[in-house]
């Protein structure tokens, strides 16, 4: 009698390990950080691409950039610290959705389909998708009719330029390769964002390359876990706060030398 | 186009004019090691010359350096009118109408049998497939293989390789077919299938220069026998002399050690 | 796997048979694969079932890409192989150069030079991505083929070339009748491994826009946020694909097995 007892308490407190084990790993996978965690752990993990320069690159191996400042000021106004993170592009907010961090910021622009996915904050700021071409010979998006555009993978730039009459779109996993392409013939045109394409062009001072027009405007914001509303209330409101107290006007002349915020 | 055609020999000893073959004061050293001492000798149309003598003697070596396989360090060599030296064009000429058979047979493995004797004569004579295979045929029935003619060497003994080899030299219809000790590499039961084919060749008036340790065949077969003693040839006489009545004392014990073996 | 069953030929059927209906079942199941492929993956759950053609014509281009670097690659590899073996020195320079820095550089960074830096030094060549991935990929596995051909040219006992010369045939013919069978033979096995593994590098060309199966995954990864199925989809895609050119390339061993080597 004393045997079985034993052996079934056994099995019984196996059964218990397993199912609560099994209820933690559900349970983690599940959860995003609220704004109470993340208070209690001081930090704000944040993550970013990296190679998208002046918006987020790295600089001497250190991750910079505008919107590394602006997450900075905006974790300081929260009172946390920032543990940055990066990855390529298309996998970013694929990592919130699997909550290996609290925030991604790295100039996605807001579109119906991505808030499907995730939760934006308010945008930091506007930009559009400007037409870039050797010599400025492409100026309008009636300009692209019949040409081949390049565009980095998994961007709007991608998913406007295909609604175009073009010949073809070329997608490049980094947004530079499609750079290169134009310069070596590859594409006619490359879509990206106007102030990436200005500063690159601004880094190569006798390139033949031009900008062109808007081929669309769009708002550019951070984006947090699906409904994680505690969290991107204060987000929000911090990213207020240093937008009136001068915080984000310094740190955008710094790149832009203008204000680069949605009017 | 008869069947016949090619078949026969210069079977005509009594015309020699110049020799086939002359060798004169050959000399070859593998690095530092002297080979071939100053050989001279030649070889007439329609003799059969058998080379004895030691391993390491230098027999092989003076063999090979009859079709280049060796090349020979200084002297004259000159094969059918053809002078043996680095010409490409002359040395090709040439080995088509030397042929020679080895000890390890060196059948090609990824062709059949038919396809071993055929290939030469394609190539080099540029004869027709049908012509070559034709002929092909024949000569493997002369040395008894016509049976296995798509089988591929790996499924032969080695006696019936070596009488594929020597029909796939005999398909290129040389003047004169050299031996690089034929039986060496083969069990004792089938050393007699290919001395039986070399006699055969032999008694149509083939050219034949053979280096072999196979005593009797020398004796039965041989118009001369070449001696080779330390890279010189100590002994040139034929069998008769050499076997009967042998006066060299270092001649009679090598006999006798081969005879023992 | 087909170890695992009984040989699904008539009994009395020659290795010669056997193996050159093996090569051809499966070049026919290649073809019916890619065929196909659109209908099979269309079965597939969401996302994945309504991209089924792009898949399908994804999986289309990696098998072009592999097939025409590997007949280039088979190329390079017998002409490197020999100009090592060369009696003329700078001909043995170059392949040896063209062996060590292809073997020695990543096949990634091989890509984005032949796409981006190639181009300009040679200006008069105009080709797509398609074209440019396929000189990075012969480049790359006919470096790795010339050692495996150097390897079986060098096997090739001596006395088959005695044999051949002494009957007469030139260089040229020695070489093609008797000494690159052989070599050929000796070479198969690490042969068809480059090739599988090919099939595999191919993927890298989607770095340099061209849309081929790795492409078309991450297009589709990028624009829904799921990460798993389109992983899973390619996978299985390359896994079949793989799976059939392994049984091609064992039948084409087999076929050359003359002394029954193989089981």
């Amino acid at each position: 009698m004393t045997a079985s007892k034993t052996s079934l308490n056994s099995l019984t407190r196996r059964v218990a390990i397993a199912a609560a084990a099994l209820a933690l790993f559900a349970g983690s996978a599940a959860q995003a950080r609220t704004i109470e965690d993340i208070r209690k752990s001081g930090t704000l993990i944040v993550a970013s691409e990296g190679k998208f320069a002046p918006f987020n690159f790295v600089d001497a191996g250190k991750l910079t950039g505008f919107e590394i400042d602006v997450a900075d000021a905006v974790a300081a106004k929260m009172g946390l610290k920032v543990e940055w993170k990066t990855m390529g592009f298309d996998g970013l907010l694929v990592g919130l959705q699997q909550d290996r961090w609290d925030m991604v910021i790295a100039s996605h622009g807001v579109t119906e389909e991505r808030a499907k996915a995730v939760t934006f904050a308010n945008p930091h700021y506007c930009t559009g998708g400007v037409i870039i071409s050797k010599d400025g010979s492409l100026k309008t998006a009636g300009d692209l009719t019949g040409k081949v555009v390049g565009v980095q993978t998994g961007t709007t730039y991608y998913d406007n330029a295909k609604k175009l009459p073009v010949k073809d779109v070329k997608n490049f996993p980094q947004d530079n390769s499609a750079r290169a392409a134009l310069e070596t013939g590859h594409v006619d045109a490359w879509v990206t964002d106007k102030f990436v394409g200005k500063a690159s062009l601004a880094a190569t001072p006798g390139t033949s390359l031009k900008l062109g027009d808007f081929l669309f405007t769009e708002k550019i914001a951070a984006a947090v876990s699906k409904g994680n509303t505690g969290l991107v209330t204060q987000v929000n409101k911090a990213l207020a706060e240093i937008m009136a107290d001068g915080t984000y006007a310094a740190i955008s002349k710094k790149w832009f030398n203008e204000d680069i915020r949605c009017k | 186009m008869t069947s016949t055609h090619g078949m026969e020999f210069a079977n005509d000893r009594s015309m020699t004019a110049a020799p086939l073959i002359t060798v004169d004061k050959v000399t070859k050293a593998f690095g530092s090691v002297p080979v071939l001492k100053g050989v001279s000798t030649h070889f007439n149309a329609g003799e059969v010359a058998v080379i004895i003598g030691a391993s390491g003697s230098g027999k092989s070596t003076l063999l090979r350096t009859l079709n280049r396989l060796e090349k020979h360090d200084s002297g004259r060599i000159v094969v059918d009118g053809i002078e043996v030296g680095d010409d490409p064009k002359a040395l090709d000429a040439l080995r088509a109408e030397v042929g020679m058979v080895f000890q390890q047979f060196n059948l090609f493995p990824h062709l059949t049998v038919l396809e071993n004797v055929m290939l030469a004569p394609r190539r080099v004579r540029k004869l027709a497939r049908k012509e070559a295979e034709g002929r092909a045929l024949e000569l493997l029935e002369r040395v008894g293989m016509q049976a296995h003619a798509h089988k591929h060497p790996f499924a032969l003994s080695g006696g019936q390789q070596q009488r594929v080899a020597i029909a796939r030299s005999l398909a290129m219809q040389p003047r004169v077919m050299l031996f690089d000790e034929p039986t060496s590499a083969l069990d004792p039961e089938m050393v007699k299938e290919v001395l039986d084919v070399m006699k055969q060749l032999a008694s149509s008036g083939m050219t034949m220069i053979v280096v072999t340790h196979e005593m009797g065949f020398a004796r039965e077969v041989g118009d001369r026998i070449l001696f080779f003693d330390h890279g010189c040839i100590a002994q040139d006489a034929p069998p008769e002399q050499f076997f009967g009545a042998q006066e060299d004392e270092r001649v009679r014990a090598f006999i006798g050690q081969i005879a023992r073996q | 796997m087909m170890a695992f069953f009984r040989s699904p030929w008539p009994a009395h059927w020659g290795r010669k048979q056997r193996s050159n209906a093996t090569m051809g079942v499966a070049v026919v199941a290649m073809i019916l694969v890619l065929w196909l492929l659109a209908h099979l993956v269309a079965l597939a759950p969401e996302p994945i079932g309504s991209n089924a053609q792009a898949f399908a014509e994804g999986a289309r281009v990696t098998v072009e890409l592999t097939l025409v670097s590997g007949v280039f690659g088979i190329v390079l590899g017998v002409l490197a192989a020999l100009g090592k073996l060369s009696r003329i020195p700078p001909l043995r320079w170059i392949a040896a150069f063209y062996v060590w820095v292809i073997r020695g550089t990543p096949l990634l960074i091989q890509v984005f030079f032949a796409y981006f830096a190639l181009p300009e030094l040679l200006p008069f060549v105009k080709m797509d991505e398609f074209g440019w991935a396929c000189v990075a990929l012969s480049l790359n596995v006919g470096a790795y083929n010339a050692e495996a051909i150097r390897s079986g040219l060098l096997a090739v006992p001596k006395g088959q070339l005695e044999a051949a010369r002494s009957l007469g045939m030139n260089n040229w013919f020695t070489f093609l009748d008797v000494t690159l069978p052989q070599a050929f033979k000796i070479a198969l096995p690490p042969l068809v491994n480059n090739i599988v593994a090919l099939l595999k590098d191919s993927s890298l060309a989607s770095v340099i826009g061209l849309v081929e199966l790795t492409n078309t995954a991450d297009l589709l990864r990028a624009k829904t946020y799921l990460p798993i199925p389109s992983l899973v989809t390619s996978a299985a895609i390359y896994l079949l694909l793989t799976t059939v050119m392994t049984h091609f390339s064992g039948a084409v061993e087999r076929r050359f097995d003359i002394e029954d080597k193989l089981a």
